[in-house]
């Protein structure tokens, strides 16, 4: 069986991928760690070389220097200087004592040269190469002469061999009398320090300026080094085969890891095969046979790895636990026959259940658009109630301006009698001034001054002066009356009116606060002093009339709980983007087990037919609806305080008609 | 009255013309080669190993030209100085020098005779005029030809092994040992010493033969078996750098194995006496040959007097009194054979090619008419022709002239008798 969507492997391509991923790793691993190695080897090696080379300078150091001392001890026998000075005399003795010596016990070419590097007796008859020492013709600038080696290099024009020169001068009272010099084949020289050995793997190059003294080895690319051999006098120069080095040892360990690979692949192979694959193969045919309900007749596999073992284990166990599980399956499917049926007949009663549900919600319904008539006739017979409660009040109120605009009148009915006794003492007059004019009857002057003096008398008997004043006053105190009674009525009709459900904004502190408190204040004074403490507030959006309604009712309730004479609190403030109104008494106070009922409709402390019982209950709603809340705090025998909050932002869903949330909100509450 | 003729006006014109003409001539050829005429006088000696003998016979000779105001023959002179270093090889590149040389006339030797005997022939032949103040082989002067350019007035081997041996038996000592330098020098010594000891009858203990340059060890050596051979006196024929080897050598050994040493007067070349100091010469029994004058222990004469003077005069630095005249022998022999030169020159009518003057000085040396006065002698004759029959007609000095000497405490050389 496979898994949709997914290539599945067998185990031994899976072996061989894994044995490939790791030979991949493995493979990075040791190119890196063969590129690290290399150069490891590479800076060792060179350090190596640079060793041994230095060494190889040493040898042909020793090797020329033991010569040329040597070369300097021939130098010194007296024989030599007799030689040099008188040439011709000693040529049998030089010649006898020069055939005899050796260099370090080897024949090496031997000639005796005067001061001019004239040859006076060479032990080669030929010599290879002619040697003419820089004889300066002053002697005194040959005072001192080198005592360092002398070393040069030629190359024979007879058998093409290159051989190399060492000079000793042969010194007499200080002065550089003749030189001894000795011919080293460069054959011997290689041979000797096993240079050819040397060069197989180097290129060697012994120089001094441009003249090579000794190259060895084939073409090189690589880098050349150079050491200075100061006793020489000669540089050597030498490049190092790395190149064939760096190849060998990379083909090495390549071909070691390709054959290391190809034996481990054999190997996981052969074994992967033994121990996983055709166990596995085993246990997937007895799976298979499992899978079919075939019979448990496959021999014990016995397979090698512990997990595989395990897993035929778990598998014949397996086999058995299916067998039993199948025969329990059994006997279940006809059990869930059965319940299959019980549960038809459970769905058809749930069914009918149903239909009788729906049924009843329907009443249900139509009975709630009944209660929301009712409450909304309660609440406005609530509103009635107030209004009843506050007639006496509001009464005595327009009373009082009504009484003293009436009193006016009155006088202002005098003031006009005086005034028109005065207008006919002045007709009087003027009926005198105009019969001046006809000759027959003309008045005298007597008759002018005394009705003169009658209007006068008039004047001051009237006091018309004063009248003149009082009429002002008394008009405007008038009007003032009037205009009380004006407002009282327009804050009645304000507070009587329904609001139509349309929020607006206003000033609390004037349209809602003021006006609910004038409304109530004639209730209130003969038993409260009040304290005002409004301070100014942003305008809110809400609906005046309710809220109007809510402060009045905590008015109210603060008088009514107040028994003798109290005081009443009242303040506004803003804070924290919402606007409190606190109403405070120091009244009776409301006890614990009240204060737990003090917002259920229809509870009241007051006397039957006084209160409705819903003036706390609807304040309540009124300012849930503003998204504001009302609480209360109180002291028994203290006092209790009413917050209202409102938040400046009315929430959205108090746009919606007040009725009928009003109502929605008292069916709650009655719940 | 006799009328003088116009044939004759014309001869005494004309004759009168003649020599006014030559005359003109004569004198501007003499004025000519007095301002042209410079020789070259050529010292060829070793100044490095025994530095002080070429320094003195550089000084002799310059004392004697001094004198003569550095003229020769009517020519000036000018000194060419060259060191040999006892090279006989240097010494024929010198030789070269002066053949090539068309103004050098004279060429004075100085101490080592092998360069003059490895090129004897060479010299002869190519006709080179030696003066030898110094070497003292035999053969020098000896060269067996008719070509004989070769003078010295110095010490003669042929006389010096005579004197030495002679002087030592006189001493009274029998076994004489021969200690010879391995050259010609030495050769010729060791036969006139030992034609000296047969004429007595009496033969060498031993002959020791070395060479330049030993060392020490090998003198040690060489004195021991000398000492082993039983002999009482070693007659030394050797140079101031093996003289002084020796003589450490000899100081260096116990003191029984010292044997008195007679040398030849090569010894006094160089810086022996301030090498080998009075304090350690006490140690040593040392006389070595000399010529018969020293300006310290021979009676002064009006000459010797002058030349001390000229010397102190001409090297105020060095020269402050006799005592400080080193390988005095050199000066004495050098001064007194520039005096012969001199003699000889004016003697001479030189001609242009410098060939012809050479072999006209060396015919004037063999044929001298004056008697010169010398620090050492009057020379009357002191040269003539050479041939078999007179081996001594190149040499100045005879066996009557050398004398055996020694250093005194402030080095100076004082003569035995």
């Amino acid at each position: 069986m496979t898994v949709p969507g997914k290539a599945t492997l067998p185990i031994a391509r899976a072996l061989i991928i894994i044995l490939l991923m790791c030979t991949a790793l493995f493979g990075g691993v040791a190119i890196v760690v063969v590129f690290q190695a290399d150069s490891m080897v590479r800076e060792s090696r060179e350090a190596f070389v640079t060793q041994s080379m230095k060494g190889l300078g040493r040898e042909l150091g020793n090797y020329v220097l033991h010569r040329n001392n040597l070369l300097k001890d021939y130098a010194a026998f007296p024989i030599m200087i007799q030689a040099v000075m008188q040439p011709a005399t000693n040529q049998g003795n030089i010649q006898d004592f020069m055939d005899d010596l050796s260099l370090l016990g080897k024949k090496a070419p031997l000639t005796l040269m005067d001061f001019s590097g004239e040859t006076i007796y060479s032990t080669k008859p030929h010599p290879h190469c002619h040697y003419r020492h820089n004889s300066p013709s002053d002697g005194q600038a040959n005072a001192q002469p080198s005592l360092l080696l002398n070393l040069s290099v030629c190359t024979s024009s007879v058998d093409q061999k290159t051989y190399w020169h060492i000079v000793t001068p042969i010194i007499y009272q200080g002065h550089a009398e003749g030189y001894l010099l000795a011919e080293i084949a460069l054959s011997d020289i290689v041979n000797s320090l096993s240079l050819e050995e040397q060069s197989r793997h180097h290129q060697l190059s012994f120089s001094r300026g441009s003249v090579v003294f000794l190259y060895l080895g084939r073409p090189m690319d690589s880098p050349t080094t150079s050491i200075e051999l100061p006793k020489l006098g000669l540089t050597l120069t030498y490049r190092t085969d790395e190149c064939t080095l760096r190849n060998t040892l990379l083909m090495q360990v390549t071909f070691s890891m390709l054959f290391t690979w190809a034996l481990i692949l054999a190997l996981t192979n052969r074994l992967g095969q033994r121990y996983f694959i055709r166990p596995l193969q085993l246990l997937s045919h007895f799976a298979t046979n499992l899978a079919d309900g075939g019979a448990d007749e496959t021999d014990h596999i016995g397979p090698r790895i512990l997990e595989i073992s395990e897993l035929e284990i778990y598998l014949r166990n397996m086999a058995a636990k299916i067998r039993r599980r199948e025969s329990s399956l059994h006997e279940a499917r006809d059990q869930q026959k059965v319940a299959n049926e019980q549960l038809v007949q459970l769905v058809q009663k749930i069914t009918r259940r149903e239909t009788s549900l729906r049924q009843a919600k329907n009443e249900l319904e139509a009975l709630n658009g009944q209660i929301i008539e009712q409450q909304q006739l309660l609440v406005q017979a609530e509103k009635m109630a107030s209004v009843g409660q506050l007639a006496a009040g509001v009464a005595h109120e327009i009373n009082n301006p009504t009484g003293f605009v009436m009193g006016n009148l009155e006088i202002l009915v005098e003031y006009k009698d005086s005034i028109q006794c005065l207008l006919k003492g002045y007709e009087a007059l003027e009926a005198d001034i105009e019969s001046l004019g006809n000759d027959a009857e003309i008045p005298d002057s007597d008759t002018l001054l005394s009705t003169l003096e009658k209007v006068r008398l008039i004047k001051s008997e009237q006091d018309i002066a004063y009248i003149m004043a009082d009429i002002d006053t008394l008009l405007v105190d008038s009007l003032l009356g009037t205009e009380r009674i004006h407002n009282i009525v327009k804050d009645l009709k304000s507070f009587s009116r329904v609001d139509d459900g349309d929020t607006k904004e206003v000033e609390l502190n004037e349209e809602v606060i003021e006006t609910a408190l004038r409304l109530v204040w004639n209730e209130m004074k003969y038993k409260c002093t009040l304290k005002k403490s409004l301070t100014a507030l942003p305008l809110i959006n809400c609906r005046p009339g309710e809220l109007s309604q809510v402060i009045m009712n905590l008015l109210i309730n603060a008088c009514d709980a107040i028994e003798q004479e109290g005081e009443v609190t009242l303040s506004s403030y803003f804070e924290n983007a919402s606007i409190s109104i606190q109403v405070s008494d120091t009244g009776v106070g409301i006890s614990e087990e009240h204060m737990l009922k003090l917002f259920d409709p229809f509870f009241t402390t007051k006397d039957i037919g006084k209160g409705t019982g819903l003036g706390l209950s609807i304040s309540h709603g009124i300012v849930r609806r503003h998204g504001g809340s009302l609480t209360v705090s109180s002291q028994l025998g203290k006092g209790t305080t009413f917050t209202v909050n409102l938040p400046i932002e009315a929430p959205a869903e108090n746009t919606q008609p007040p009725s009928n949330r009003l109502s929605g909100e008292s069916i709650e509450q009655v719940k | 009255m006799s009328h003088i003729t116009t044939h004759r006006a014309l001869v005494l014109i004309l004759s009168l013309w003649l020599f006014s003409t030559v005359s003109m001539a004569a004198d501007s050829v003499i004025s000519h080669s007095s301002a042209a005429d410079i020789v070259h006088l050529y010292i060829d000696a070793d100044r490095t190993g025994t530095r002080a003998s070429g320094i003195a016979i550089e000084r002799g000779i310059r004392l004697a030209l001094h004198e003569n105001r550095y003229r020769l023959g009517g020519k000036n002179v000018k000194l060419v100085i060259r060191d040999h270093h006892g090279s006989s090889v240097r010494s024929k590149a010198h030789l070269e020098e002066y053949l090539q040389d068309d103004k050098a006339l004279v060429l004075f030797s100085g101490l080592h005779s092998p360069p003059l005997l490895e090129n004897l022939k060479f010299i002869n032949e190519n006709k080179v005029l030696v003066l030898d103040p110094w070497a003292a082989a035999g053969p020098i002067t000896r060269f067996p030809s008719k070509d004989n350019w070769i003078f010295r007035l110095s010490v003669d081997d042929s006389k010096a092994g005579t004197v030495i041996v002679e002087n030592a038996l006189e001493e009274g000592y029998r076994k004489l040992y021969l200690l010879l330098e391995e050259t010609g020098w030495g050769k010729s010594n060791e036969k006139t010493m030992k034609q000296a000891l047969q004429r007595h009858k009496l033969t060498a203990v031993g002959v020791q033969w070395f060479n330049w340059n030993l060392g020490k060890t090998g003198a040690k050596i060489m004195l021991r078996n000398i000492a082993d051979s039983d002999a009482d006196a070693i007659l030394l024929v050797a140079n101031a750098p093996e003289g002084k080897t020796f003589a450490r050598a000899m100081l260096d050994i116990a003191a029984d194995l010292r044997r008195p040493i007679r040398s030849h007067w090569g010894i006094t070349g160089g810086d022996f006496p301030s090498v080998i100091k009075a304090e350690d010469r006490q140690h040593l029994d040392l006389k070595f040959l000399q010529t018969r004058f020293s300006f310290i222990s021979s009676p002064a004469t009006p000459l010797s007097t002058a030349v001390l003077d000229n010397a102190k005069a001409l090297y105020p630095e060095t020269i402050k009194s006799a005592m400080d005249i080193d390988a005095p022998t050199g000066l004495i022999h050098a001064y007194d054979l520039t005096r012969l030169l001199i003699r000889a020159a004016e003697e001479t009518r030189f001609e242009t090619s410098i060939k012809q003057n050479r072999a006209l000085l060396r015919a004037s040396l063999e044929n001298m008419n004056h008697s010169v006065q010398g620090l050492i002698k009057i020379y009357t004759k002191p040269f003539s022709p050479f041939d078999a029959e007179h081996p001594d007609a190149h040499e100045a000095l005879s066996i009557d002239d050398f004398v055996m000497a020694y250093y005194g405490d402030n080095n100076q050389i004082i003569l035995d008798k």
